[in-house]
């Protein structure tokens, strides 16, 4: 029976590593092709031009030469709807795509039409899901001047918000946000604009042109797209327009879905490799185990004349009877409805993507099936050839095993015989203990590396969105509209500050960060943003250059550190500043006292944070003169909802990761009951009761799961590491700080399920036939 | 005073065509401080017998009592509660501990007694030949010297039987008989009663009683070499003795009229 619980282990082991390696396959190909499908259907612009509101010609003029080119002119404003529930009454922070024909940039129909008029909107799904919005519905919007009551008349997805957050939060928020595509015209109107205003140009080039990825500095993917933004860049500076040109590497949700996809495209060959490394360990250690239980067959085989060779043939082929069911398993489980076909629906069901067409890929499968028998097949090299090498008076004559070494002699030899059984015995096999440790730390790879980056992921969040935020609704407005809305604040907020918010880059590099005037830069409770100092010191003002902070993002990707003096372009401006500390952030940030930037700028303000007393928040007058409001309820709960989906999302890495411990353990249990079985039971026929041996039982693994702890802490860690910096962007920098509390957690895992195997151990060894044990053993 | 005492025992294993009687209604009373032999061919039952001795197996059937006391024999918590207060059992491969030196392994039964005593081990030890040899491992020592730590380790608690499983089957004849006169002389001078198994009619000179099994039953109890030898010792020297007195009386009465 234990033979079998052994091949079921392995097999079981094997089929969890295919079976996960298929479905992460599976999901990202089939994630690639509903993105490629999604923005083939909606004819996604290959660039963005984009410029502060002006006539629709301007636009138009930049593709005069280009006939080939699609290019559709679009007006573009940040806004606000009215949302009345039973819960509460609240403005929610909204974007409006002003769109003329909807041939570049188009919209996926869910639901009526897509062809608004005025005093119409087509919703997008997200919100209509969210915010619970049908045909029909009137919606209360402000976009530019004063309020409108719209019509719903479509529901429908745009490749421009699959990635559905709104502009300064990553996160995803059906139901606090809001996108609607109106048309052009009518929305230019209701905003005080001239009906031929435009802001944005989408640019549809023949094919899909390859664009310059934001990882590979070095290396330029999408030369002949550069090529054609930085003409239309220069015709732009020709024309006196000072917007940009984007490529999809620019529009944030293609790029963090791409960033997202790449993400996992990554990370399933390492984690299949991952737990193929320990399936192939474990197979390697029961071949051992079987080579030495086998061993005095092996000698009467070669005294009788077996050729090493002929010996060698039967082991080498134990991988592939262990392999080849587990990984026809796991390729079953993998194309069955709880493999790909499940993690691809969750994920896109995460998204709210709308079209999602699974596929199953059979050359997939199959480089899968035939690499993981391939790896594991290597795993029984090494068993064979030392069983192929055994020589037969070697075994003949060995009579008992080998003593313990010197070392551990010593170290145990004050203890009494037991618990130095239990110690000695842990180490008799140094090479499969260390195997154990091996495979232990691999799949703390896997557990406790995720579990650290999420709980730093959480960490980071909390701190920077919630710990180091003092305000309760911040504003973003039109420079002309700062005095008003400060009056307003004056006579109806406890507290607030005025802020200038724009942004900038660095002049040798064109990823563009967030530059910040503020009134107070301090490191304490007293401000409305508090900053977190990791290194250097608050800026002094009125300095020259002026002194500024940049967050540890910046300072690690641009290579800028405390002292430098470094320059920055600020729309067609150069400035010098100098760094005087770096800070922790979510968004690449630099930080200048608001005095020093506005004499940069040009203006005072375009935004305001705010406090309130209980029941007061900002009023329709006041909203009508912003752009954009953010409340910090809002923000907080749209971050708990996504941090929900991703500990659902996490949980089963975790899963697999544990699974992988656990099986690990047990199958050391299994093998150690096997090899001691007649010492044990010798015990056992000396007096030793179930409790004297579970006590030793619980010592040695009690010592393997400390050992194991520490070393699956220790990968857990390097694997924290690695994955922080390999998943760290420029729009998302995972900073490196370990939570003492997961790596307790990781280790406590590891101990407890080592201790937690032991009742079984028990169960065997009271199972045990001591008798058979002790008549067919010599010692 | 009987220490063993076996009523109408009987140990069947399997069943229908299966079945194996290997112990067939066997009463058997054995006194404190014997020495008996248990002979009988492969399959006979000795080993059986002897492991229900041992509190190992239970009977089909049957009555066992130690010291007058019932043995629970269906009880494995009981049953390796018995082994540990009253049994010493050597096994045929020795079975010691690999991990474990010589003076280790003779105080693993001590320790699991609770009863821990390192300078008794120490002088088991010298008792069965092997001072100086304490810390070695098993690996490091010969066959023999092995089944001398595995007398020393089952003597190490005190326990009132020693049983023997085909102690010296595994050991070159010199060699048994080493270990066989080292057992006996050390159980001999404590008092203690043992039981071994052998197929090995010569090694019955060092028991007192002989026992002879076949299909599961005693054909055979007979008085062992030893005791006829030390009954002839005994009368040798109790012949020596009243020889001695005569001679010591005459010379005293000589005395008394050389004096008188």
């Amino acid at each position: 029976m234990r033979s079998k619980l052994r091949v079921f282990t392995v097999v079981a082991i094997v089929a969890l590593a295919t079976y996960t390696g298929v479905m992460l396959s599976e999901h990202g190909r089939n994630a690639s092709y509903v993105y490629e499908d999604f923005y083939a259907e909606t004819n996604l612009s290959d660039l963005i031009v984009s410029d502060v509101e002006q006539p629709r010609s301007n636009f138009t003029r930049l593709c005069d030469s280009h006939s080939d080119w699609n290019c559709e002119s679009r007006l573009t404003l940040q806004g606000q709807t009215y949302h009345s529930s039973t819960d509460e009454n609240k403005w929610i922070q909204s974007l409006w795509h002003g769109m003329e024909h909807g041939e570049v940039s188009g919209l996926y129909l869910i639901e009526g039409s897509l062809t608004p008029g005025d005093g119409e909107i087509v919703i997008d799904a997200h919100a209509a899901e969210g915010l619970n919005y049908k045909i029909g519905d009137q919606i209360r919007t402000i976009a530019g001047n004063g309020t409108n009551e719209l019509t719903i008349i479509g529901i429908a997805n745009s490749p421009m918000h699959l990635w559905y957050a709104a502009e300064g939060t990553l996160f995803p928020s059906n139901d606090g946000y809001v996108v609607g595509y109106l048309d052009a015209e009518y929305l230019a109107s209701i905003a005080g604009f001239d009906p031929l205003t435009r802001n944005e140009m989408h640019i549809d080039m023949p094919g899909t042109p390859s664009f310059d990825l934001s990882e590979t500095l070095d290396v330029d993917e999408g030369e002949e797209l550069t090529i054609s933004r930085l003409e239309l860049v220069d015709e732009m500076r020709s024309l006196d327009m000072e917007g940009d040109v984007v490529d999809r590497s620019g529009m944030t949700s293609p790029e963090l879905l791409r960033i997202d996809l790449e993400g996992a495209k990554k990370s399933s060959p390492f984690i299949l490799t991952v737990l193929l490394l320990v399936s192939g360990l474990m197979i390697a250690i029961s071949i051992s185990r079987l080579v030495k239980s086998h061993s005095r067959e092996i000698a009467v085989l070669r005294t009788i004349g077996a050729s090493g060779k002929d010996i060698m043939t039967g082991y080498l082929l134990i991988p592939l009877f262990l392999g080849i069911p587990g990984v026809v398993i796991g390729i079953l489980l993998g194309v069955s409805p709880i493999g790909s076909q499940l993690m691809t629906e969750f994920y896109f069901d995460f998204f709210g993507i709308p079209v999602v067409i699974v596929r199953h890929y059979p050359d997939l499968l199959l480089k899968i099936g035939l690499g993981s028998i391939a790896l594991i097949s290597l795993f029984g090299i090494r068993p064979a050839l030392r069983a192929s090498r055994l020589q037969p008076l070697d075994i003949l004559n060995r009579t008992s095993q080998k003593p313990p070494s010197r070392i551990m002699v010593k170290i145990t030899s004050s203890l009494p015989p037991g618990p130095s059984l239990a110690i000695r015995s842990t180490f008799r096999n140094p090479s499969r203990l260390f195997a154990t440790l091996v495979m232990l730390s691999l799949s703390m790879v896997i557990m406790g590396g995720t579990m650290m980056m999420t709980a730093s992921f959480e960490e980071l969040f909390n701190e920077t969105m919630d710990e180091q935020e003092n305000w309760d609704s911040q504003a973003y407005m039109w420079p002309t509209n700062a005095g008003e809305i400060e009056s307003w604040a004056q006579q109806n907020a406890s507290d607030y500050e005025l802020l200038i918010r724009s942004s900038g880059n660095a002049t040798d590099d064109p990823r563009v960060f967030t530059i910040y005037g503020l009134e107070n830069i301090v490191s304490d409770e007293s401000a409305m943003h508090r900053f977190n100092v990791v290194k250097g010191k608050i800026p002094v003002i009125g300095q020259n250059p002026p002194q500024v902070l940049i967050d540890e993002g910046m300072a690690s990707e641009l290579d800028w550190d405390v002292s430098d003096r470094v320059k920055i372009s600020q729309g067609s401006a150069e400035i010098e500043v100098e760094v005087t500390g770096i800070v922790r952030e979510l968004e690449r940030t630099m930080v200048f006292y608001r005095t020093d930037y506005s004499s940069i700028v040009g203006w005072d303000a375009n935004g305001i944070r705010l406090t309130f007393d209980e029941g007061q928040q900002l009023d329709d007058e006041v909203r009508s003169l912003t752009s954009v409001v953010i409340t910090k309820k809002d923000l907080l709960s749209g971050f708990n909802e996504v941090l929900k989906q991703q500990e659902k999302a996490m949980k089963s890495t975790y899963m697999i990761g544990a699974i992988m411990a656990v099986a690990i353990l047990f199958n050391t249990l299994m093998m150690n009951l096997a090899e001691r079985d007649n010492e044990l039971a010798t015990l056992r026929v000396l007096g030793a009761s179930i409790k004297d041996l579970a006590i030793i039982l619980t010592i040695e693994h009690a010592f393997i799961g400390l050992v194991g702890g520490i070393a699956g802490v220790a990968t857990s860690i390097l694997m924290f590491q690695g994955m922080a910096s390999a998943f760290s962007t420029w729009q998302f920098f995972m900073p490196v700080t370990i939570d003492q509390f997961v790596a307790l957690k990781v280790l406590l895992f590891i101990f407890i399920a080592s201790l937690a195997t032991t009742p079984f151990g028990m169960w065997r060894i009271r199972k045990m036939d001591l008798l058979d044990v002790v008549s067919r053993h010599q010692n | 005073m009987s220490i063993v005492e076996l009523k109408g025992i009987s140990r069947i294993y399997g069943d229908g065509d299966t079945e194996v009687r290997a112990l067939d209604n066997v009463d058997l009373t054995i006194k404190s401080g014997e020495i008996v032999a248990l002979l009988g061919p492969s399959g006979s039952g000795k080993t059986t017998l002897l492991n229900i001795i041992a509190a190992l197996d239970t009977p089909t059937a049957g009555n066992y009592s130690f010291i007058g006391n019932d043995v629970d024999l269906g009880n494995v918590g009981k049953m390796t509660d018995f082994r540990k207060k009253n049994i010493g059992y050597i096994f045929q491969f020795f079975n010691l501990v690999g991990d474990l030196t010589a003076l280790e392994n003779t105080m693993l039964v001590q320790d699991l007694s609770g009863k821990r005593d390192k300078k008794y081990a120490l002088e088991l030890l010298e008792r069965v030949g092997l001072k100086g040899l304490e810390d070695r491992f098993p690996s490091q020592m010969s066959g023999g010297q092995r089944q001398r730590v595995a007398i020393a380790r089952a003597l190490s608690s005190r326990p009132k039987m020693m049983l023997g499983d085909e102690l010296t089957g595994n050991l070159d004849s010199e060699t048994s008989i080493q270990v066989l006169e080292t057992l006996i002389e050390i159980c001999r001078k404590e008092g203690m009663t043992v039981l071994f198994v052998t197929h090995d009619r010569s090694l019955t000179k060092y028991a007192t009683r002989v026992l002879q099994l076949e299909s599961g039953k005693i054909i055979g109890d007979e008085i062992g070499g030893l005791s006829t030898i030390s009954g002839q010792v005994e009368t040798v020297a109790k012949d020596v003795i009243s020889g001695a007195k005569k001679i010591a009386g005459k010379i005293l009465e000589f005395a008394d009229e050389v004096i008188g």
